[in-house]
């Protein structure tokens, strides 16, 4: 696997994070070493794994997932007010008359 | 301290039953914290003076014939990416240095309600990522067993501060080993509950699919009640279950002696030091000494499964730490001319090293052209994961392991590794990549005194199960060494 600078480059701007010229080569270099090991993954022969597990465990697993989905259900899509304003804003840097104040994006 | 003052159990009995105040508590533990504190750093904020009122309130109340909680006068120490209302969380970022939540986790509402008092925020790995505890931003936390050692990690403060007596009980968090880890470097017990047991809502994402809150107690007593106060269905988290759960795991009569337990081989590979697979094994011939059934299986840990788990956490966590932006709330940067600037320079100067490499890798397996490479074919491991672990808990009850490949290392030994930190987590991952409960403990030490933890991996929900079998080798063990600070 070689991955190179430029796309680590690339992959920092999808991130919005900026790596100096010294913490890309750095960065590259590990990843480099990262994604040697997590390569094995592609080698790893699924179907394989899957007919060693007994068809009794594959349906038990099923029943397992079931349970789980069961036990987990979604609430109504209701909107609840956190009315504390105070509390939710004092997090904020730079408020005016109720908004959070940014750099102008349209000239 | 009075053998009664030192765990969950005793403090809350005591205090019920008035045979000490819940103030003379937290002014205990408050004192061991003022004395030991500079040599540990387990803490990034401590509350003493509201700490103090509330445990005066509670035995106020307790003199008026009220009612108090199960948790009444328990001094607690919080991982501190929980949110916790009027009091910082800073998830030892400098993204979030100053962040004050507006609202408490589930788990701090539940505490509150049952009599807990919060003592402080413990220090952490930056968003939990980490098994050392260096990479928070602000201090490194010590190991109280050997100060020049790491407490393990994430969830460093939280091991330290129990292990240290400045508290009995604290909470952390298990992404891939966070509480387990830690609390076997530090001779605690740590809890990693089935997904879906206690509730997420609070706690800061890291990867959501595999995040799970639990206990660290000094002994298996403590966790199974500090469990009982935490679990329980949330509508504010989706994930969490709707079951009916366990009121009481341990009750008197149980047999946990005639279990059947298995030994997976490839978890005491080469890999595994000799003195901590001694141990461990010391401690099975004690089990089946007792009548528990032992056998040897085979489990693969192969290098896949940990490529698994570190392609699905860092994906989950790109996609949760975008919500920094440095707009909302968090690090704002001083220098910038426009919004994509703005966010840009905040995010790379708040972020640490190891917060930035997870988010790129994370970027970067889920990117055009590599997201079926990676991405899709660590879900497909995933699920081959649950299916090994089923075909092993259709037959045995629980499964031993060993914890972590060594005791605690020293401070500055894998820091600058990154793979080789990641390695630490070998033995811990699986298990929340299947979803599964795991309980780390003490089950002996090595020459130098180091603790070594052993890991009892249960089915899904089987707490129940876990509990009474380290209870049973708890109490056969029997060990009594404590930390001399």
């Amino acid at each position: 696997m070689n991955i190179t600078k430029v796309e680590v480059q690339h992959i920092c701007k999808l991130a919005k994070i900026k790596l100096g010229e010294e913490g890309l080569c750095k960065t590259t270099a590990e990843f480099e070493e990262i994604l040697q090991h997590m390569k094995c993954i592609e080698k790893f022969d699924f179907e394989e794994e899957a007919m060693k597990s007994d068809k009794e465990g594959m349906q038990a697993n099923e029943n397992i997932k079931q349970t789980h989905e069961e036990n987990q259900t979604l609430r109504k899509d209701e909107v609840v007010a956190f009315r504390n304003h105070e509390k939710l804003f004092k997090n904020t840097k730079d408020m005016k008359d109720g908004y959070i104040r940014i750099p102008k994006i349209i000239e | 301290m009075d053998a009664d003052m030192e765990t969950v159990c005793g403090i809350a009995g005591g205090v019920k039953e008035k045979k000490f105040k819940a103030a003379e508590i937290i002014e205990i533990y408050l004192k061991n914290i003022t004395k030991q504190e500079t040599k540990i750093n387990a803490f990034i904020s401590t509350r003493a003076v509201k700490a103090l009122d509330e445990a005066k309130m509670i035995d106020e109340k307790i003199a008026k014939g009220e009612r108090v909680g199960r948790l009444a006068g328990v001094p607690v120490g919080v991982k501190d990416n929980i949110c916790t209302e009027g009091i910082k969380t800073t998830c030892a970022s400098k993204m979030l240095e100053n962040y004050i939540s507006p609202y408490d986790a589930t788990v701090i509402e539940k505490l509150k309600k049952e009599g807990a008092i919060i003592i402080g925020k413990t220090n952490m790995d930056e968003f939990a990522m980490g098994s050392s505890t260096e990479n928070s931003a602000f201090k490194t936390t010590s190991n109280p067993w050997n100060l020049s050692r790491v407490p393990g990690g994430s969830s460093g403060g939280s091991a330290a501060a129990v292990a240290s007596d400045f508290v009995p009980l604290s909470l952390g968090s298990d992404t891939g080993g966070s509480i387990r880890q830690p609390a076997a470097f530090c001779g605690i017990v740590g809890l990693k509950p089935t997904y879906g047991s206690i509730s997420r809502f609070g706690l800061v994402a890291f990867a959501s699919s595999l995040d799970q809150i639990g206990p660290m107690t000094k002994n298996v007593k403590d966790c199974v009640l500090s469990l009982e106060v935490l679990q329980g269905n949330d509508s504010r988290d989706a994930t969490s279950s709707k079951r009916k759960f366990t009121a009481k795991y341990l009750l008197d009569s149980h047999d946990a002696n005639k279990m059947k337990v298995a030994i997976p081989k490839q978890f005491f590979g080469d890999e595994l030091d000799a003195e901590v697979k001694n141990s461990i094994m010391g401690s099975v011939e004690r089990l089946q000494d007792m009548g528990v059934k032992v056998d040897e299986v085979s489990m693969p840990i192969d290098e896949e499964i940990l490529s698994a788990y570190y392609i699905i956490s860092s994906a989950e966590a790109s996609s949760n730490l975008a919500r920094f932006d440095g707009i909302r709330y968090g690090y704002r940067t001083s220098e910038y001319n426009n919004v994509e600037e703005l966010m840009i320079n905040s995010r790379t100067e708040a972020f640490g090293e190891e917060v930035k490499r997870r988010i790129l890798l994370g970027t970067y397996v889920l990117s055009a052209g590599y997201y079926d490479a990676f991405y899709n074919k660590a879900h497909k491991m995933r699920e081959a994961i649950k299916r090994r672990y089923h075909d092993i808990f259709s037959k045995y009850d629980l499964i031993l392991s060993p914890v972590t490949p060594t005791v605690a290392f020293e401070k500055g030994e894998k820091i600058h590794s990154p793979m080789q930190m990641y390695l630490q987590d070998l033995y811990t991952v699986s298990v929340n990549l299947a979803g599964l409960p795991a309980l780390s403990m003490n089950c002996g030490f090595d020459k130098n005194n180091l603790p070594i933890g052993l890991q009892i991996i249960g089915s899904h929900y089987s707490e129940e199960k876990m509990f009474q079998l380290a209870y049973l080798l708890e109490s056969k063990l029997d060990l009594k060494k404590k930390v001399i600070l």
